[in-house]
């Protein structure tokens, strides 16, 4: 069982800060494109955006957090543009 | 003299650095031009993105996680031609335009390639190992032997040195996990104390999970910790961490080899309950491990 406590821990800036406001509208864009059924009609920008997410992950873990939302950026690009190519084949659900 | 013969070393492993990159950049030029777009996107995107990574990599000076990167993208690269070359992608590809390029993906050089190497296992699963034999024990001399005698030839056996069980390729249940294709199952915990050491129980796992990845020299894993909603979210995602790299070093301490094992804290964001109620909370502390060669990425 993890016990995992909110250690309150004296964070260096506003790093994590701009990673975790990158992170969500990635997210909220690579779940969209999901859910707007990229991973068929738009699989190339769909898997090349969840790569760049999970690179800015990675990132992340390793406290580079600039270049955590700069891949966050890309993943968010990609991921809308793979839901308005679904979008545009008027597949939406 | 030992500076030029340093330098002389240097030189020698970026040419073959620069091949290696050069040779992936052709696979995925080759395949786009087959049509990968159409009948490899996946592999053809992961490719690509993770070339781009493994450049990004080199030029911070990061070379072992550029290599990490690279050898991600080559088994993609792989996939990718494979999936687009007769008959696997009957129609005659459309010429497609090129996307616009962009920073993080490779300027592909068309030079030529060697054929495709057909993917060992589920064609659509080339993301993973692409079908590119690697690791000890699968030379291409021993590919049609079998030196693990469990009756699956070195070609298509995971574990070419450890028999599976009944006719499979791999053991697949150990102390405390089972091994499936894109996850290992946690059946039990993994505990540390408060000064970060294992509990009595999970000692024999980790050691089991050493052995696992010993055992098939294709897998890659991640330890993901996750946690629940207590706290702010920074202090959770950094948490997390640290717990995700504590459990690392255990599991690198029992032999597993580092360039195959990586370390991912996810803080509080994906939960798998609600974080309202006490059972909620405990089932998403939690920590899975994925297999990476097998899977990306993930919501």
């Amino acid at each position: 069982m993890w016990m995992v406590v909110g250690l309150a821990v004296g964070l260096p800036g506003c790093g994590p800060g701009l990673y975790v406001a990158s992170l969500r509208p990635a997210q909220r864009a690579i779940e969209r494109a999901h859910e707007a059924g990229a991973e068929d009609l738009a699989p190339y920008d769909y898997y090349f955006a969840l790569a760049h997410l999970d690179k800015a992950r990675e990132e992340a873990s390793e406290s580079s957090f600039q270049d955590a939302a700069d891949h966050a950026r890309v993943a968010r690009e990609h991921a809308e543009r793979a839901e308005a190519m679904c979008r545009s084949m008027g597949t939406e659900p | 003299m030992c500076a030029v013969a340093c330098s002389l070393s240097a030189c020698s492993v970026d040419t073959a650095w620069e091949r290696r990159v050069a040779s992936v950049e052709a696979m995925l030029a080759r395949a786009e031009v087959a049509g990968a777009m159409r009948c490899a996107p996946r592999e053809l995107a992961l490719g690509r993105a993770h070339l781009g990574f493994a450049k990004f990599e080199i030029e911070r000076g990061q070379r072992s996680r550029a290599e990490e990167h690279v050898a991600m993208a080559e088994p993609n690269a792989g996939a990718a031609l494979y999936l687009s070359s007769a008959p696997h992608c009957p129609e005659r590809p459309r010429p497609i335009p090129a996307p616009a390029p962009r920073a993080s993906e490779p300027v592909v050089d068309p030079e030529p390639v060697p054929d495709p190497v057909p993917p060992v296992d589920e064609p659509r699963a080339g993301h993973h190992d692409g079908g590119v034999p690697h690791g000890e024990g699968t030379s291409d001399s021993s590919l049609s032997t079998d030196l693990d005698m469990d009756g699956v030839p070195n070609a298509s056996d995971e574990c070419p040195l450890v028999a599976g069980e009944a006719g499979a390729s791999c053991p697949h249940s150990y102390e405390g996990f089972v091994v499936r294709s894109e996850r290992i199952l946690l059946l039990r915990a993994l505990q540390l104390d408060l000064e970060g050491q294992p509990l009595e129980a999970t000692r024999p796992v980790l050691r089991a999970l050493a052995r696992a990845v010993a055992d098939r020299p294709g897998m890659h894993i991640e330890i993901g910790v996750h946690t629940d909603s207590e706290g702010t979210e920074i202090a959770n995602l950094t948490e997390s961490q640290r717990l995700a790299e504590r459990l690392r070093e255990l599991l690198l301490a029992e032999g597993a080899e580092p360039a195959r094992v990586r370390a991912r804290g996810y803080g509080e964001e994906f939960p798998l309950e609600s974080n309202s109620t006490p059972e909620g909370r405990a089932a998403n502390r939690r920590v899975e491990i994925r297999r990476m060669e097998a899977a990306v990425g993930g919501l």
